[in-house]
């Protein structure tokens, strides 16, 4: 599960994240959403080990991220919004080097492939894939390890619909197997039945946890609410 | 030492770390161009020497000129290279559970094991045409220290900079210094009478430069004796009689230096 | 009877004629007599057999004989003076080792020591004794083929290699402690000798001279000695094809003129302050194609004038060549200068004097940029040699420490472009491309068949 209490984090002088506190436990899908600049990337590369909180505190399955970070970062596995591999290296070199690292049978990197369609481009070098297939190729890389925390930083933007709804799927899939997920996206009409718990990040503190299942039913503009346009987002975050 | 370099050398010797970094080094290797040329030209250049050379001392000679500017340039483009290549990954790489010293410290180890096999290709031809073997043997040591100080080198400067740009001018730029701009200095300075009373202090300077103690051990080896120089001073009778163990612990200096350096910078290192 | 007499008589000379070497009569040996007995009672020109085994020296030869060793025959001298000492005109020494003179280099002791005319000494051993060979005021002495080893167990001489430049005389240094080393082939006040195809090694100087004129000195090899050749107020000589390497120096040639020296090879003398060749206060020379390779001091020239140096090559050396001051009028042409650490060293010296190419014809550098828009194998921009120590050497020892180092490439090439102020250089009007050779050869082949 994941523990964050009080995190704050400033870039220079100017404050991103003022006192994060967050609870993501295993079984769950837990989404973040918020406007851009709100933390929420912030948040996830710090739970990752990326990067360092000035203050406060933050756990992965019980080891501190700060203290124990090889421990904490043993038991997850991160997904950055642009995943971005070695380009000389094919999509299996790739899946191997971390099946190595991770002391992963490198069986599993052929089961990855099939997972996510990359069967085809596993001799293909990762410069010559398009965007959804990188994204593709983050999902197996994700998956990779079975680890039982799992956080995503909007993930599945350059998927298809379809590739989208399998993303979804599994994440549901891997949940239900006793995993911690924590997702922040814009796509709150599309994930919002996926997710077990929504947190509404704004001004680098968690300022509300919301019922997703309440979300589309209170305010059903959110549906067709345009990604990645501030205004909308922040005209629903304000709504909501 | 501190308890976390400790622990990132434990880790870089966990079988399944070492296997991943090194298999993954030489995989990219074998696939990168510039290796590819250095290959050839290593090639090219241990044939010509054994097959145009006049003698076992040219030979070595000529090993020492390519030594000085083409294997030390090389290998420091090979480590801001091997460092810069793989910017846009340290998202995933650093949320591996290794630590980050272990990581630029096994990419130097498996860069440097790669010059190693690639460096025999410059060497081995002369043994064929009747070369000397232990004064080969002693070259090829010594330039593998080489290849692996400015290695170091390059990784660092390839860690630190902002871009592969700015990394190969910061790079580059290192190397001329050494390279020229040390002996220069040094050349320039040896006017001075203020210098000339301390000529120990003239000759640190030297000493401390990877390319001027690894020029200094070869010409020895070659038996291009500076005779002149060599006991003018406690100090410079000193390093002539232990030029070969100077050179060593200099370039694992260096080479520490940089790679403690370059650690540091990706232990503090937020995307 | 008489006439089966003469019979026996007449064919036991016939016997001893048909043995003897180009009719010359012969003494066959008798075991009761030692050698020097035989010697004595040898009549004038006479040629005496030496057995196999050890003949107690020493010998003094007083009448023109000629001793011829056979196999495993050797003269062993008392350890006192010399093993043997000739002192009659037109007597040979061949095919004998020998050993065991004394060792006192204040009475020049030698193996053999000579101060008769026509002396011929050939395919001997020498060895176990102070000098090999001693010539004192003799004239036509031929020496050939010999073996001359010093004696080992004797200390060679700790003196530094330019110590000592200069102290002609008849003696040997007698500041020298005896414990000493003497030479190889020793010669004062000679003239007209023939050094041809001996071996010397691990004496103190491989050959000596001191006011000996007219000589040749021709495929000799000269290793392990301190200066392989020792030379001084000598003059008219002429050096052909010698080999001298693995010395303190090649050689020394001092305070003499007129000297040819053509073809020698001094390689790989490199000890401390070593040298290939030390040419000093020496004049109107030719030195052509020589190759001095391989030494600490390449070529070194002080207060030599006038001499022509031709054809040679001057490679892997620590410093190519050394000009000390007074030098002038010296014509360099066709020299090669390859991969030497340093291939100029002026120091402070003014070396305008002298002319870097002779009609036209430079010398090859390494590494110069080859313009040669007439293909005649000459450079079309001059050629600028640095001497990037200059006076530091000096007065900053410690900068050699820089030798070899690629910002002195760098400074040799600026200063190829631009003259760098303040650092001594020559320059070389006319330097040669690397097709000079190629070019001359094509040229010679042409007139041949025109011819």
């Amino acid at each position: 599960m994941i523990l964050a209490e009080n995190l704050t984090k400033n870039y220079g002088r100017k404050p991103v994240l003022r006192g994060i506190s967050l609870r993501a436990t295993a079984g769950e899908v837990t989404l973040m959403v918020g406007p851009n600049g709100a933390g929420k990337s912030t948040t996830v590369k710090l739970l990752a080990g990326l990067i360092r909180p000035n203050a406060g505190s933050a756990r992965i399955n019980g080891f501190d991220i700060v203290d124990q970070t090889i421990a904490a970062q043993r038991s997850l596995a991160y997904l950055p919004q642009r995943p971005s591999f070695h380009p000389r290296l094919t999509c299996l070199e790739v899946l191997r080097f971390y099946a190595r690292l991770r002391g992963v049978p490198l069986t599993r990197c052929d089961a990855m492939l099939e997972l996510t369609g990359l069967n085809d481009a596993a001799r293909t070098r990762t410069q010559e894939l398009s965007g959804g297939m990188r994204q593709r190729l983050g999902i197996a890389f994700l998956l990779l390890a079975d680890a039982p925390v799992l956080l995503l930083d909007e993930p599945g933007l350059s998927l298809d619909p379809g590739w989208r709804k399998r993303l979804q799927e599994t994440l549901h899939f891997e949940s239900r197997r006793g995993k911690a997920v924590l997702v922040t996206t814009h796509l709150i009409a599309e994930w919002n039945n996926v997710a077990d718990r929504c947190l509404l990040c704004r001004d680098g503190v968690i300022e509300q946890e919301l019922d997703p299942s309440d979300l589309l039913h209170d305010f059903p503009e959110i549906e067709t609410a345009v990604i990645d346009d501030n205004e909308d987002e922040t005209r629903i975050v304000t709504a909501v | 030492m501190t308890t976390k370099m400790k622990r990132a050398l434990s880790l870089l010797f966990d079988r399944n770390t070492a296997r991943a970094l090194f298999t993954r080094e030489f995989r990219l290797a074998l696939i990168n161009r510039y290796f590819h040329v250095f290959s050839a030209l290593a090639l090219i250049g241990g044939i010509a020497a054994a097959l145009f050379s006049e003698d076992a001392n040219a030979t070595g000679f000529f090993h020492l000129q390519v030594a000085l500017y083409f294997v030390s340039l090389f290998a420091l483009l090979a480590g801001v290279g091997s460092a810069q290549a793989e910017r846009e990954e340290w998202q995933l790489l650093f949320t591996q559970p290794l630590p980050r010293p272990s990581y630029v410290i096994g990419k130097f180890l498996a860069l440097a094991l790669i010059f190693a096999g690639v460096l025999l290709l410059l060497f081995l031809p002369p043994l064929f045409a009747g070369a000397d073997l232990s004064m080969m043997g002693l070259l090829y040591l010594q330039t593998l220290l080489l290849a692996a100080t400015f290695l170091a080198c390059g990784l660092a400067a390839g860690y630190f900079a902002h871009d592969r740009a700015q990394a190969l001018i910061v790079g580059v730029s290192a190397w001329l210094l050494l390279l020229f701009g040390v002996d220069l200095v040094a050349l320039f300075a040896a006017r001075w009478s203020g210098i000339q009373k301390f000529p120990d202090l003239w000759v640190t300077l030297l000493m401390l430069n990877p390319l001027d103690s690894f020029r200094i051990e070869a010409l020895f080896a070659l038996q291009q004796i500076p005779a002149e120089a060599a006991n003018k001073t406690p100090l410079a009778g000193w390093w002539t009689a232990h030029a070969g163990a100077w050179f060593a612990g200099i370039a694992v200096v260096w080479s520490a230096a940089m790679m403690t350096l370059a650690s540091l910078r990706m232990n503090r290192w937020e995307e | 009877m008489a006439a089966v007499l003469l019979w026996v008589v007449a064919f036991s000379c016939r016997a001893s004629v048909s043995d003897a070497p180009d009719g010359v009569s012969q003494k066959r040996p008798t075991n009761a007599a030692t050698l020097q007995e035989r010697i004595d009672a040898a009549a004038p020109n006479d040629t005496i057999r030496v057995e196999p085994g050890v003949h107690a020296g020493a010998l003094l030869i007083t009448k023109p004989v000629n001793l011829i060793g056979e196999k495993g025959a050797e003269i062993r001298g008392n350890g006192s003076g010399n093993a043997i000492t000739i002192s009659a005109d037109n007597v040979t020494l061949t095919g004998l080792r020998i050993t065991g003179s004394g060792l006192r280099l204040s009475d020049d002791d030698a193996a053999v020591f000579i101060t008769a005319n026509r002396a011929r000494i050939e395919n001997n051993v020498i060895a176990d004794s102070l000098h090999g060979i001693y010539l004192k005021k003799v004239s036509g002495t031929q020496i050939l083929n010999n073996r001359i080893e010093g004696k080992t167990t004797l200390s060679p001489s700790a003196e530094p290699v330019e110590k000592g430049i200069g102290q002609g005389s008849e003696n040997c240094d007698t500041t020298l402690v005896s414990n000493r080393r003497g030479n190889g082939i020793h010669q004062w006040n000679s003239e007209r000798t023939t050094i041809r195809g001996n071996e010397i090694s691990e004496t103190r100087d491989g050959i000596y001279f001191s006011f000996t004129n007219n000589c040749l000195v021709e495929d000799n090899l000269i290793h392990h000695v301190r200066y392989g050749l020792h030379y001084m107020y000598s003059d008219n000589n002429v050096f052909l094809n010698n080999t001298f390497t693995e010395n303190a120096a090649g050689a020394a040639i001092m305070f003499s003129k007129e000297l040819l020296v053509r073809g020698n090879r001094f390689i790989n003398n490199r000890g401390h302050r070593a040298y290939g060749l030390i040419f000093q206060s020496s004049d109107r020379s030719k030195l052509e194609q020589n190759e001095i390779t391989s030494n600490a001091v390449g070529l070194s020239f002080n207060q030599c004038n006038d001499n022509e140096i031709t054809g040679n090559r001057v490679t892997q050396n620590y410093i190519g060549l050394r000009f000390g001051s007074n030098s002038g009028g010296n014509r360099f042409t066709q020299n090669v200068f390859t991969r030497n650490l340093h291939p100029i060293e002026t120091g402070s010296s003014d070396v305008s004097g002298n002319q870097w190419a002779v009609n036209g014809v430079g010398n090859f550098w390494e590494n110069d940029l080859e313009v040669d828009l007439d293909h005649d194998g000459i450079n079309d921009l001059p050629h600028r040699e640095l001497d990037s120590f200059g006076i530091l050497r000096r007065d900053f020892p410690a900068v050699a420490f820089l030798s070899g180092s690629p910002a002195l490439k760098l400074l040799r090439f600026a200063n190829e472009r631009a003259v760098i102020p303040g650092m001594s250089a020559i320059e070389d009007p006319s330097p040669l491309t690397s097709r000079f050779w190629k070019i001359q050869a094509q040229r010679s082949h042409a007139l041949l068949r025109e011819k």
